[in-house]
């Protein structure tokens, strides 16, 4: 088992190394000084130079490439254009707001979505079931954003319970989460709803019934536990991309997360920045992706013997 | 001439068999319908609004109205109406949508082809640089290809399209192995066809049905994605009406005027809905053992 996680680690360096390069190319060889953006369209050519000294941008792009890998090496990544900060030291300062939206969001997801889907599965053809995939349906296809400002409107606006952007206190992460977790619940409950199906046709749930024993327990004991591979995989996608996609939701909500800082470093050219966030949401999202399969052992015996033989 | 005559008939009961099952489910005709009235708007949007004097153009003295019969969903805080710019922002949102997609699909597919057909170090490379690039989600890389590329349309497609293709290749690497392992590719492969043969004639057409299902759903995320730049200013520009970019005007003004949110928002949840529905539709008609 530590083997494997071993490995599975190690197999992100090249993932990170290959990003670094695609982000710091599309960043490098596409119009736009940084310097330019930074200091204005007005500023000297003498100005551009020494902002260019100071900010180690010099030579071509593959010394630049080098020189900016070996200083993550050695744990450096360099300072921000913009602000003149400790890159990691902005980037550290955002990750708590990312990680309680991610969270929050996470939460409700699995708290509506895990229910849902199963009760609908189990009275498929119900009012029920119809009921919660129409609002599955209505919450894939309602763009975050929007959501996002009709609560707004609602609860901040109209009834003034809620603050409406910025971070107060926990109760300005309530709408965000909302907003953040709708379209992952819709997904969810579909997911849930899906394999369940596909597990209660089985002859062993059959059985199960034919053996005398009662629904409930079938449910709990049988279908669950089989059920539960796809489930795991979608929540651990769906926080993955929580983590890195907030994006949209940090930026209606105005929240100083990592999404925000990403959308303004990445308009003003920041590379350093933007560089570290998107490692950042790589390697977040690998290593979310290993406890998945980690959690595969866990659900599902025949999966933990496959590690284990592999170990020997 | 008997042989085929045979053929010809077989092959379109195959269609016509998904058809009828596709007609039978309400929902995805209700999205079929839906698609095809906003398609319709579309093409016809200049013959239905005119964009210089409605779209484009500024009328201070008209400023930020309410719901009337001149203007049916009201206007925006340079007088522009509403409706108007929405029913040309279908034609953008559609166009774009529609149009990524297809690059998509296409850079996707023949990279999916060639890697899982002829499998070994080609899939193995080509699928390393696509994992590199699904370790980012989507919507990130879109932004970062957006931001350094600049706004505007052009932009924009190109943008969606590097964001989906990788997707793409894997969905179709994987249903052309599980299909390269068959038994009917191997008879073919014994009876002596040739690659080109085997592929086309008999991994494409049955690959061909998770092709279509995903695209679909691309169509939706992908003007999803496009209103969600927009919105947060990366995508597309005003006075370009599309909806994010009119949603992002409105925002300013949703504390006295709420109602201009509502409109842009309705239009994105029905083309969205539209393309989901179908989707679900055409994945339950192609593989009817898939339906629950």
């Amino acid at each position: 088992m530590a083997k494997f996680v071993l490995k599975r680690v190690l197999a992100l360096i090249p993932v990170v190394i290959g990003i670094s390069f695609i982000i710091f190319a599309i960043m490098n060889l596409t119009p736009g000084e940084p310097a330019r953006l930074i200091l204005g369209p007005y500023a000297s050519q003498s100005d551009v130079e020494t902002f260019n000294q100071a900010m180690g941008i010099e030579g071509n792009f593959w010394e630049r490439y080098l020189n900016y890998m070996k200083g993550v090496l050695t744990g450096d990544f360099g300072i921000s254009y913009r602000t003149q900060n400790d890159v990691l030291a902005e980037l550290v300062a955002r990750i708590p707001c990312t990680l309680i939206l991610a969270t929050g969001a996470a939460a409700i997801m699995v708290l509506i979505g895990i229910p849902v889907g199963i009760i609908s599965a189990i009275k498929q053809y119900s009012i029920l079931d119809y009921s919660s995939m129409f609002m599955a349906l209505l919450f894939t296809s309602v763009p975050g954003f929007w959501l996002g400002i009709m609560l707004m409107l609602l609860f901040s606006l109209q009834l003034e319970w809620l603050p409406a952007t910025g971070v107060e206190s926990w109760l300005s992460y309530i709408l965000p989460c909302i907003t953040l977790a709708a379209a992952f619940v819709a997904s969810l409950i579909r997911i849930t709803r899906s394999s369940m199906l596909e597990i209660i046709r089985q002859d062993y749930i059959r059985t199960a019934y034919a053996k005398g024993a009662s629904e409930k327990r079938v449910v709990m004991k049988h279908v669950l536990r089989n059920a539960m591979l796809p489930v795991v995989t979608v929540v651990g996608i769906n926080f993955a991309i929580m983590m890195g996609g907030a994006i949209v939701t940090e930026s209606v909500f105005a929240l100083p997360g990592v999404g925000t800082l990403l959308i303004t470093s990445v308009r003003m050219k920041d590379i350093p920045v933007v560089m570290a966030v998107v490692m950042f949401v790589a390697v977040v999202i690998g290593i979310i992706n290993l406890l998945v399969d980690l959690a595969y052992a866990y659900i599902d015996p025949r999966i933990k013997s496959k590690y284990s033989a592999r170990k020997r | 001439m008997t042989e085929v005559g045979t053929r010809t008939i077989k092959k379109r009961s195959q269609l016509v068999s998904v058809w009828h099952r596709f007609k039978k489910n309400k929902l995805a005709m209700f999205g079929l319908v839906l698609l095809t009235i906003m398609l319709l708007i579309a093409i016809f949007a200049d013959v239905l609004v005119d964009y210089q004097a409605d779209v484009v153009e500024l009328h201070m003295s008209e400023r930020l109205q309410g719901i009337s019969s001149e203007h049916w969903l009201g206007t925006d805080q340079y007088g522009r109406d509403i409706f108007s710019r929405l029913i040309y922002g279908t034609r953008i949102s559609l166009f774009i949508g529609l149009a990524s997609v297809c690059i998509s699909v296409t850079a996707g597919t023949i990279i999916g082809a060639v890697a899982g057909y002829y499998g070994g170090k080609i899939d193995n490379v080509l699928m390393r640089i696509m994992d590199m690039f699904l370790a980012i989600p989507q919507m990130l890389m879109a932004i970062a290809i957006v931001a350094a590329l600049g706004s505007g349309i052009t932009n924009l497609l190109i943008a969606l399209s590097i964001a989906a293709t990788p997707g793409f290749s894997r969905i179709v690497r994987s249903s052309i192995m599980s299909i390269k392992e068959q038994e009917f590719v191997e008879a073919a492969v014994a009876y002596g066809a040739t690659d080109r043969h085997i592929i086309l004639k008999h991994i494409i057409p049955n690959a061909i049905g998770p092709i279509i299902v995903q695209a679909t759903l691309d169509i939706a995320t992908a003007i999803l994605t496009i209103a969600s730049l927009s919105f947060i200013g990366l995508g597309i520009q005003s006075p370009t009406p599309e909806w994010g970019t009119i949603l992002s005007e409105a925002k300013a003004q949703m504390r006295d005027f709420p109602h201009l949110i509502v409109s842009p928002g309705i239009a994105i949840i029905l083309a969205v809905m539209a393309l989901n529905l179908i989707g679900d539709g055409l994945r339950d008609a192609l593989d009817p053992r898939m339906k629950n």
